[in-house]
């Protein structure tokens, strides 16, 4: 008897030019879309914090009306979670999760194409708002009641754009999960899987459960505003305070979204240049899980100052702390990875271990905001800005950027600059760290955030922090010059150009075939 | 992708080809039941405090999810099987929406198969009496080739295009 591994007959026709990237059912072509997509959406959202920055600059309206300033942080928020970290972890997904297990290509392929192309237009939608009368939305990127019920137009269009990129996340979620759960190559159980897929699946289950609640959360400010209902407008015996539940309760495992497959990232890179096996594989896995779980269970404390019985606030409170063991579990095994390993620090390394250490940061800071007296001294500063940037960028974003430098060589065949890449991570490291490490004293000191002005007392840190930022910014164009540099030409990558590296799409080559594996790997 | 499994002897051959499954039907239902079950909770428990508007979003976000799965599990019983038993050829295909068997005269069926212009196998069939069955729906163009070289050596070949 011979086993052999082949692939559907009708992915047999390559598409070219303009129409291989529209038409494309190919989960290589669709994760260059969904990663260069991100990447765009990265550098406008960036932009719109460069504006932010300038206006905080000094004390005193500089350049920006006060409603224009929320409209960029708001837009800034919105762009940045919707349209570029939770797109490029579907990138990360659509390239690497069928070479991963062994597949051709994702499981619904037409479905792939369309959950992409879904988010080009929610984006056009979101950029298109600011240009209607009164600008864009303005109202903070949770959307909270009253303001989205008494804005403009852009509201409308905010709201329609957040529909349409959850209708592509259910639709990119369901094909992860069916994926990964049907197209395993022989023999690789559930618990062979590598930790980038599993925490990939588990994802994709927390979309699946959390995007009706968002679509439903839109929705009902949708009716608010036109055909007269009032989930939330007070006036007519609505609660806006119901709203800030049903968002949270979507928001927080939103967070766990942007950060899990992050972690699936640090987890198929450390061991690499470790030279050592992941350290706790079946540890991890129930850690992922663990958090998936807790995450459900803490979205009030988003909302300690709403006004909630004491009851609620202390199981909300010990809920989220209790968070702070399975992932201290994952950061353990981190460590306990590296421990005695062979380390060598290429870039994709050297952004693994700032990621350790700064989201553990981020972790920290989060547990002082889970202490309900504290969280209600610092509700709406600066420190909570400090708090989700060292989650969100130097955990989520970061993590990205390590990822693009650890599996570029395989996706384009060339190796990037190393010298390029380090310099880049050396200054988006430091200038992170000057951009959001002072806003933990502005915020402790007072320091309200969503505010263009300040009092005199801040105006130190707050140039600090705005020099840094525009470092922080203008070095992400040294990251796309090093990426296009790559795309273009460099040294040769050999099919597994990291000695430490050991799962399936090492084995193919680089770049990989158009249809990652026709035949079954072996897989022990 | 597919398990092809053949076994051969001088009076008989038999390949089958499977799509690869890794999900068996009792499992695409748990995974169904487990997503449905927590999205239906929340769905519920918010629809008890007003915001019944979740339940709708949550019942087309699990008929999707029941569409693919569905559509999974019809599949994983697919498979394509060609026997060659003394003079007897024997093609049979099963899917969802077609079960069929046929028998050609092993001494009349011939091999066709068809060419990209950049010499990747596009087609493999069985011709006999003016008919043509064609066979690997589920083969990639390396596997169709090597499948065809197979028969023509075991039944007569036909010009190529």
């Amino acid at each position: 008897m011979a086993t052999t591994t082949l692939h559907d007959a009708h992915h047999d026709a390559h598409p070219t030019g303009v129409m291989r990237w529209l038409t494309s059912t190919n989960h290589k072509d669709i994760g260059t879309l969904y990663l260069w997509f991100s990447f765009i959406m990265f550098l406008f959202a960036g932009g719109l914090a460069m504006l932010i920055r300038a206006e905080l600059f000094q004390p005193g309206l500089q350049f920006f009306q006060p409603n224009l300033f929320n409209q960029f942080t708001t837009m800034h928020g919105l762009i940045m979670i919707f349209g570029a970290i939770m797109p490029a972890f579907v990138g990360f997904a659509n390239w690497q999760i069928p070479m991963m297990i062994g597949a051709p290509d994702m499981a619904f392929p037409r479905l792939n194409n369309w959950s992409f192309w879904l988010l080009p237009a929610a984006a056009s939608l979101l950029l298109m708002s600011f240009l209607m009368p009164g600008g864009a939305a303005a109202g903070g990127w949770t959307m909270y009641p009253p303001l989205f019920i008494q804005g403009g137009m852009s509201y409308d269009m905010t709201i329609f754009a957040i529909h349409i990129m959850g209708l592509s996340s259910i639709i990119g979620s369901i094909n992860i999960i069916t994926t990964i759960l049907n197209m395993r190559t022989p023999g690789m159980t559930m618990m062979k899987m590598p930790i980038f897929v599993w925490t990939w699946l588990i994802t994709a289950f927390l979309l699946l459960s959390a995007m009706p609640v968002l679509a439903s959360a839109v929705t009902m400010l949708l009716t608010d505003r036109h055909f007269g209902t009032y989930f939330f407008n007070a006036a007519g015996g609505g609660d806006p305070v119901m709203f800030q539940h049903i968002f949270w309760f979507f928001g927080h495992p939103e967070v766990y979204i942007m950060i899990l497959p992050a972690f699936g990232i640090l987890s198929s890179i450390i061991p690499t240049f470790s030279r050592k096996p992941l350290f706790g594989y079946d540890s991890m896995v129930y850690a992922t899980a663990a958090i998936a779980l807790l995450s459900f269970l803490v979205w009030a404390h988003h909302m300690f100052t709403v006004g909630m019985p004491a009851a609620s606030q202390l199981f909300f409170m010990y809920a989220t702390m209790l968070i702070a063991i399975p992932t201290g579990v994952k950061v353990f095994n981190w460590t306990a990875t590296m421990w005695r390993g062979s380390i060598t620090f290429e870039t994709p390394m050297l952004f693994a271990i700032a990621v350790v250490c700064l989201f553990t940061i981020g972790g920290f800071s989060g547990l002082v905001l889970a202490i309900v007296p504290v969280d209600i001294q610092l509700q709406d500063t600066y420190y909570v800005v400090a708090h989700f940037h060292y989650v969100l960028f130097s955990g989520a974003a970061m993590s990205i950027m390590a990822g693009v430098y650890y599996w570029l060589p395989k996706w384009t065949g060339h190796m990037y600059d190393e010298r390029l890449g380090k310099i880049h991570f050396w200054l988006t490291t430091i200038a992170f760290n000057v951009t959001f490490f002072p806003m933990h004293f502005i915020g402790l000191a007072g320091m309200p955030r969503r505010i263009p002005d300040y009092a005199l007392q801040f105006a130190e840190f707050n140039m600090l922090q705005s020099i840094g930022s525009f470092v922080l910014g203008a070095s992400q164009l040294l990251f796309l010059y090093t990426v296009i540099k790559c795309i273009r030409g460099g040294a040769t990558a050999g099919d597994r150009p990291w000695e430490g590296a050991d799962s399936l799409e090492w084995t193919l080559t680089s770049p990989p075939p158009y249809h990652s594996f026709q035949t079954a790997p072996a897989f022990k | 992708m597919v398990d092809v499994s053949g076994s051969t002897s001088s009076v008989h051959y038999s390949i089958t080809a499977r799509p690869n499954c890794s999900l068996s039907p009792a499992g695409t239902l748990c995974a169904f039941c487990i997503i449905a079950f927590v999205t239906l909770a929340v769905a519920l428990a918010f629809t008890l405090l007003g915001a019944w508007p979740i339940l709708p979003f949550a019942g087309l976000e699990l008929l999707i999810l029941w569409f693919c799965f569905r559509h999974i599990w019809r599949h994983a019983h697919d498979y394509e099987r060609l026997t060659i038993d003394d003079h007897k050829v024997i093609v049979e295909k099963h899917d969802p929406t077609c079960d069929s068997h046929v028998e050609l005269n092993g001494y009349w069926a011939a091999v066709v198969l068809e060419f990209m212009p950049d010499g990747d196998c596009r087609r493999l069939a069985l011709r006999s009496h003016g008919k043509e069955i064609e066979f690997g729906r589920l083969l990639n163009s390396e596997e169709k080739l090597d499948l065809g070289r197979v028969l023509q050596s075991r039944l007569g070949s036909y010009p190529t295009t």
